[in-house]
């Protein structure tokens, strides 16, 4: 009865959502074709038209700024073949998918349905959320290969999560950033001798209070962790998560290399490794960008601002890899605020993971929380302001943004350290070398 | 000019002889529908093979140096005999009236085009039963301001425009530079529906690049600013290691400069033999236009220093606040 309550509960979400996203996509078709501003965002049109390029037995590397997966255009070749908003539709079904999965993982965790129905309402019912996918973004489809992995991590299910992470390294790239926490979860303590791992169930919020003595659970010096990772390295299910997700990644590269060449390698690979983009964006390195951008940048400067990014991974990885959907959720923030180009579509690379954690906070929304989020949008809306100032109003406000650009890099170390000063540090799986430790499950 | 230094003099030389050369050779002048003619009604007036969608794109070579897709110029160069027989007793619309204005504020404005045709509408009317008829705009953009060609495909999709093209550099994403000189060309259709009393008003948005700073180029990089004056068709040289692409007033903006546009009426008799179609292209030798200007506020080379340092240090406070916040907390 309870579960049948949960399944209509969840249902009829994802059937708000569904209906939710469809509206906006044929609400989006319409202000395309009457109105002077685009709902689509351009990115799409870049999309269909590689596509479209493919249908005619063409590259689509032939369309200017196409820097994706030649997988993406086959995905949309039903955008020339049947309706210029199948992409749209697709994403929208990622996005619902991401719900979906949001839900599976909290359930494997023993999370109550009232809080897993939150947490998915928390991604389904953000408005970054659902104009990305109906804008026509592919990122609900990485957000979504990203959550189906660690449901396969969770499950045992080692090789299908490597088969997915080398195709998603291959499609979209910053998931690398999850390797080394990826290979330190499928360590020695992984799974026991049923080759299923044990995860550890979610507890009430009147422990996370009490039980601090849990909160340094895992390795904190950096020489125990590189001794378990090192010693993990060499288990079985590592290597072969390692080997089987790098020849993924190498086969699908070497097919599109063989298929459409340097183009392919240029364009959707190397740009995205080298890419300096002058124009204003988020990061506090686009105003220094746009001063350099004609005499190239030294060794050093490159050094320069790819360290902080390093460092602030290298710490979390050290701290919380065991706690993976914790460990990945601060490592794509940190990901996206540190990186040299940040706009907002890369939002959703942490949204996704958001509601995986919440359960495990003991911050409360009054006031905490919304502190936080009013941190972090207020100074967004802060830098936009200007931003509107420089590119709509035309004004020479460049000082101005770019210091928009430092306190929203502020805001995002201060929601950082909120979430970590407020988080139930809790391993993902039950280390399989100690028997009979698995945790009872109190609810609400 | 600024020069400097034994081996640089020596490719200034050698870039001058080359330059010198180029300007005298006749290929250079490849404007055979220019106004550079004005007045001379036989060399204003041109054909060209159905075939040939645009005309705009000889411009481009002629203004960025482009040779890799240069026309064969003989397809207009020599266009008086194409045109034999089919202007004669022909009535012309000519353009009585052209004005051009830049509408909008910030990196995203609109070039708007007023024209009035001067004759009767009768003769407009009886021209345009007789002839398919379309408006060509040629408008070469100054360095720093780019047209989206998929935007302005947008508009062919609509039925704005007839057709639109784009010629040069259309790259989006990269700041002004010596290589961005681009040039676009609208062809609009005129009918008697369309063309209410004859009065035409044409929207072009356009976007600005990030202007570039005055910086000097190390010697082995030369810029080469070509300045084609257009009205009196005189090539002025400046050989410099200092990239000035727009002068810059001390409050931080850059001033761009459109030229004058070009116009053109192209027309055809409405039965075509497909053996031998063909445009008639007639320079509607529109005088030149009031100034347009456009100030695009730029980044100040003067910040670069503390720009780059504090925001390095910014990133490696707020990296070890997380690597602190993840020991401490």
């Amino acid at each position: 009865m309870a579960s049948a309550a949960a399944a209509v509960t969840l249902r009829r979400v994802l059937l708000a959502s569904a209906a939710l996203r469809l509206a906006l996509v044929v609400f989006g078709e319409w202000q395309d074709a009457h109105l002077e501003v685009r709902y689509t965002d351009v990115d799409y049109l870049v999309f269909s038209d590689a596509a479209a390029s493919v249908a005619a037995g063409g590259s689509p590397f032939a369309r200017a700024t196409y820097r994706y997966s030649p997988l993406l255009a086959y995905l949309l070749l039903p955008n020339s073949l049947l309706h210029a908003a199948w992409g749209k539709l697709l994403f929208s079904a990622a996005d619902l998918l991401v719900g979906l999965f949001i839900d599976t993982i909290l359930k494997l965790r023993g999370i109550p349905e009232k809080m897993r129905m939150w947490s998915v309402i928390a991604w389904l019912f953000n408005p970054f959320t659902f104009t990305i996918g109906t804008r026509g973004n592919c990122e609900p489809i990485v957000c979504a290969v990203m959550l189906w992995i660690l449901i396969c991590l969770m499950k045992g299910r080692v090789m299908q999560a490597a088969f997915w992470y080398g195709l998603i390294v291959h499609f979209r790239i910053y998931p690398i950033i999850y390797v080394i926490p990826f290979v330190i979860v499928l360590g020695k303590s992984y799974a026991g001798v049923s080759g299923r791992p044990t995860l550890t169930i979610w507890r009430s919020e009147k422990h996370l209070q009490n039980d601090r003595g849990s909160q340094r659970e895992g390795p904190t010096s950096f020489l125990a962790t590189l001794w378990d990772f090192l010693s993990n390295f060499i288990t079985r299910k590592a290597i072969l998560f390692g080997l089987l997700s790098g020849s993924m990644f190498f086969a699908w590269t070497g097919v599109f290399f063989y298929l459409y060449g340097w183009d392919f390698l240029n364009e959707a690979l190397l740009y995205h490794l080298t890419r300096t983009d002058p124009r204003h964006n988020f990061s506090i390195y686009f105003y220094h960008i746009y001063l350099h951008h004609q005499q190239g940048f030294s060794s050093i400067q490159r050094l320069a601002s790819f360290l902080p990014q390093l460092i602030v991974q290298l710490a979390l990885i050290t701290r919380f890899s065991r706690d993976l959907p914790f460990c990945m959720f601060l490592q794509t923030v940190a990901f996206v605020a540190f990186n040299k180009v940040m706009t907002a579509q890369y939002f959703v690379w942490f949204f996704c993971l958001l509601p995986l954690i919440l359960s495990w906070s003991s911050m409360k929304l009054k006031w905490k929380g919304l502190a936080c989020m009013l941190v972090w949008m207020g100074s967004q809306l802060h830098w936009l302001m200007w931003a509107y100032l420089l590119e709509f109003k035309g004004r020479n406000v460049f000082v101005q943004l770019w210091v928009a650009g430092l306190v929203f890099l502020a805001a995002n170390t201060f929601v950082m350290l909120m979430v970590i000063k407020h988080h139930k540090y809790t391993p993902l799986f039950l280390s399989s070398v100690k028997p009979g430790s698995k945790v009872a499950t109190k609810k609400d | 000019m600024a020069v400097a230094g034994g081996p640089c003099l020596l490719a200034v030389a050698l870039a001058a002889a080359w330059i010198s050369t180029a300007s005298s050779s006749p290929d250079q002048a490849s404007f055979n529908y220019s106004t550079a003619q004005a007045g001379t009604s036989q060399k204003s007036i041109n054909c060209m093979p159905c075939s040939r969608k645009y005309v705009g794109d000889e411009y481009l070579d002629a203004l960025t140096g482009q040779h890799a897709h240069h026309r064969d110029l003989s397809e207009m160069s020599d266009s008086t005999e194409l045109c034999k027989g089919i202007t004669d007793d022909v009535e012309v619309p000519a353009l009585s009236e052209l004005r051009r204005q830049l509408v909008g504020e910030g990196s995203h404005r609109r070039l708007v085009y007023s024209l009035k045709f001067g004759a009767c509408q009768d003769a407009m009317v009886n021209f345009l039963d007789g002839h398919d008829a379309h408006l060509v705009i040629v408008e070469k953009l100054p360095n720093g301001v780019f047209a989206d060609p998929f935007e302005l495909q947008h508009f062919v999709e609509r039925k704005v425009f007839l057709d639109v093209a784009v010629f040069g550099d259309t790259n989006l994403e990269l700041p002004s530079a010596l290589s961005n000189r681009s040039a676009v060309e609208i062809h609009f259709d005129l009918r008697p529906s369309t063309s209410s009393n004859f009065n035409i008003v044409i929207d072009l948005p356009l976007h600005a690049r990030y202007p570039v700073r005055s910086y000097k180029l190390p010697c082995y990089r030369y810029a080469v600013i070509l300045k084609i004056l257009y009205a009196n068709r005189a090539f002025r040289f400046a050989l410099s290691r200092e990239v000035i692409v727009q002068p810059l007033d001390a409050s931080g903006y850059a001033t761009v400069e459109f030229d004058s546009p070009d116009l053109f009426l192209r027309y055809r008799k409405k039965e075509i033999q497909s053996d031998s179609c063909l445009w008639v292209l007639k320079n509607l030798e529109a005088a030149p236009v009031e100034k347009t200007a456009w100030r695009i506020p730029c980044g100040d080379e003067a910040h670069v220093g503390f720009v780059s340092s504090i925001t390095f240090l910014s990133a490696l406070v707020c990296s070890m606040s997380i690597v602190l916040g993840t020991l401490i907390l």
